[in-house]
């Protein structure tokens, strides 16, 4: 740095004009409850299940770091009269998951019938035990009772018309409009 | 009523109150502008809830604190930590008696008649010189405050402000020296009409009079990035660690209505108070259609503006660079400026312009020859500090 660069305090002004630049850009807030922003591809939510494509194989929960997925079945006739698991319980002990998403990756099935990336990072719950500790009825049902349209499950074909597509998003953005007016009349009761 | 009283008694106190009153105000306001313009140079939002666009926020945040519990520490100095916000306070206000907002203005008040009137609370022949001598008895609530508070960072903040605004204090007065030089007047209202009667803003011919004059004055109302008696990572809260509730409230509205008084110091000594810009240059008239005051007010806002600009660049000074930069650059600096000024103003009024001349000439050389000698190259980790 030499003399005149220092007698002209050129450094303060370089440092002056960098913020003076980001004085000027638009802010990047996203005010929340008014807008949202999509959470990327890879985002891992909440869970998901579906109960009909779960082979009951118990992977996950083997998999699981922190042994926090819990599952119970019986063997039921079927109409071939050949044994069929059904699941008795299926619970996952959401306050401790790291969100760590390796009982996505072990599940065999194709698609997957347990994954996180449903892109939904609304967790919050009015009771501790509402949203933390989930048993079947809530994994396959949230979404449905929430109104949301999640994107596809791993493995599970693309819808490659846009248009559907569009529409679909369209839809989205209704649905959780109505979300929104929904939970503001709750409020007040 | 007869003209005695009006002009004696009614129409001082009026002013006295408005200016309390719109200092108080404005040093709220400023708190939620500040993290407004804050919030953009890091590029988001800031208060944006209560009222219209957040525009309550100060509101808000006033109610809160003065029906927030005033706890003081055991074992404090009850009557001192009690009085140290006053004692901060009482000066901060007290200054605005002397600032002229505005030159002599003639109001048609109903029931009155006309009132011919300054804009500005009084003016004392050596206003500036009590306005001096008046901010800088503010220390002492800082002091006492980190004194009193029985709290270690409270006392360490009280030390490095009184270590700090006593070193300041000389660049800033030798700066103000050079403007009366330049002035030959103590008067703030004397020295605005000079500068228009010279034909020239006293920037011009002291460019260095006005550098030292805001550096030191943003070290002595302890703004960033000379923040070292608040100095949040390091000692807490600094000076007002220990208070809260609405004497917390009286410490901060002090140091925003000080910022107002450099601001506005700053804008009478070398930006020509409440003249337009280029005072006597016929065909920029059209330029009086703005009145006088809010000339004023727009000059003091720039000057608060750079204020935050500056907290939202710079990082905070080590308290031996702090000390360094005033003893061995800002005092040499001044006393060599306050020479200058000196013979130039000596001459004459011409030997003011020349020296105005020299200093500009001086200074866009050296930029243009240090900014077209060599793009500089990016740092080199090494150099950044990077290990």
């Amino acid at each position: 740095m030499g003399f005149l660069d220092r007698i002209l305090l050129l450094d303060i002004f370089d440092g002056l004009w960098v913020t003076a630049k980001h004085f000027v850009r638009p802010a990047d807030t996203v005010e929340y409850p008014e807008a949202r922003r999509e959470p990327s591809d890879r985002f891992r939510g909440m869970f998901k299940l579906d109960e009909e494509r779960c082979i009951k194989c118990t992977l996950c929960a083997i998999e699981c770091p922190i042994a926090i997925i819990f599952i119970d079945w019986h063997n039921e006739k079927n109409e071939q009269g050949k044994n069929e698991k059904v699941l008795d319980r299926f619970d996952v002990d959401l306050k401790r998951c790291m969100f760590c998403g390796l009982c996505e990756d072990a599940c065999p099935t194709v698609p997957k019938s347990i994954w996180l990336k449903t892109k939904s990072y609304e967790l919050g719950a009015y009771e501790r035990n509402d949203a933390l500790y989930l048993d079947i009825e809530k994994l396959t049902t949230w979404d449905i009772k929430q109104g949301l349209t999640l994107p596809p499950a791993p493995g599970e074909p693309k819808k490659k018309d846009e248009k559907k597509d569009e529409k679909k998003e369209e839809k989205k953005e209704e649905k959780k409009e109505e979300k929104k007016e929904e939970k503001k009349e709750e409020k007040p009761a | 009523m007869s003209d005695t009283i009006l002009y004696n008694l009614v129409i001082p106190a009026s002013k006295a109150v408005i200016v309390v009153l719109v200092i108080a105000t404005v040093a709220g306001i400023l708190t939620l502008v500040e993290r407004r313009v804050l919030a953009q140079f890091q590029i988001r939002k800031g208060p944006n809830r209560v009222g219209w666009n957040g525009s309550l926020q100060w509101v808000a945040d006033v109610i809160k604190l003065i029906f927030k519990e005033d706890v003081v520490p055991a074992r404090a100095e009850k009557f001192i930590h009690f009085l140290a916000p006053i004692l901060m306070m009482t000066p901060a206000l007290t200054v605005y008696a002397f600032i002229p907002w505005g030159p002599e203005t003639t109001f048609r008040v109903p029931g009155l008649g006309t009132i011919r009137t300054g804009l500005y609370a009084t003016d004392v022949n050596v206003s500036l010189l009590l306005l001096v001598a008046i901010t800088s008895v503010g220390v002492y609530g800082i002091i006492l405050g980190g004194w009193a508070s029985n709290s270690k960072y409270a006392l360490l903040g009280g030390l490095r402000s009184a270590a700090q605004l006593i070193s300041y204090e000389v660049p800033m007065g030798f700066a103000v020296v050079a403007a009366v030089l330049m002035s030959r007047s103590l008067s703030l209202v004397e020295i605005v009409e000079r500068q228009k009667e010279y034909h020239v803003w006293f920037v011009f011919p002291g460019l260095i009079a006005f550098f030292l004059y805001f550096v030191s004055g943003v070290a002595e109302t302890n703004r960033i990035p000379f923040d070292l008696p608040e100095a949040e990572s390091e000692l807490v809260a600094g000076f007002h660690t220990e208070y809260s509730g609405f004497r917390w409230a009286v410490f901060f509205l002090s140091e925003y209505a000080n910022m107002v008084t450099i601001s506005a110091v700053a804008t009478v000594l070398f930006f020509g108070g409440w003249l337009r810009p280029f005072p006597n240059v016929g065909w920029l008239s059209f330029l009086d259609l703005v009145p006088p005051l809010a000339w004023f007010v727009l000059k003091v806002s720039a000057f608060l503006f750079v204020y935050m600009w500056f907290r939202g660049t710079f990082p905070r000074y080590r308290f031996d660079q702090l000390m360094a930069l005033g003893w061995k650059w800002l005092i040499p600096l001044s006393i060599v400026n306050v020479l200058l000024v000196a013979f130039a103003a000596l001459w004459s009024v011409a030997g003011l312009k020349v020296l105005a001349v020299l200093l500009w000439v001086f200074f866009g050389a050296a930029l243009v020859v240090a900014t077209r000698r060599q793009k500089r190259p990016a740092p080199t980790p090494a150099a950044a500090g990077v290990r």
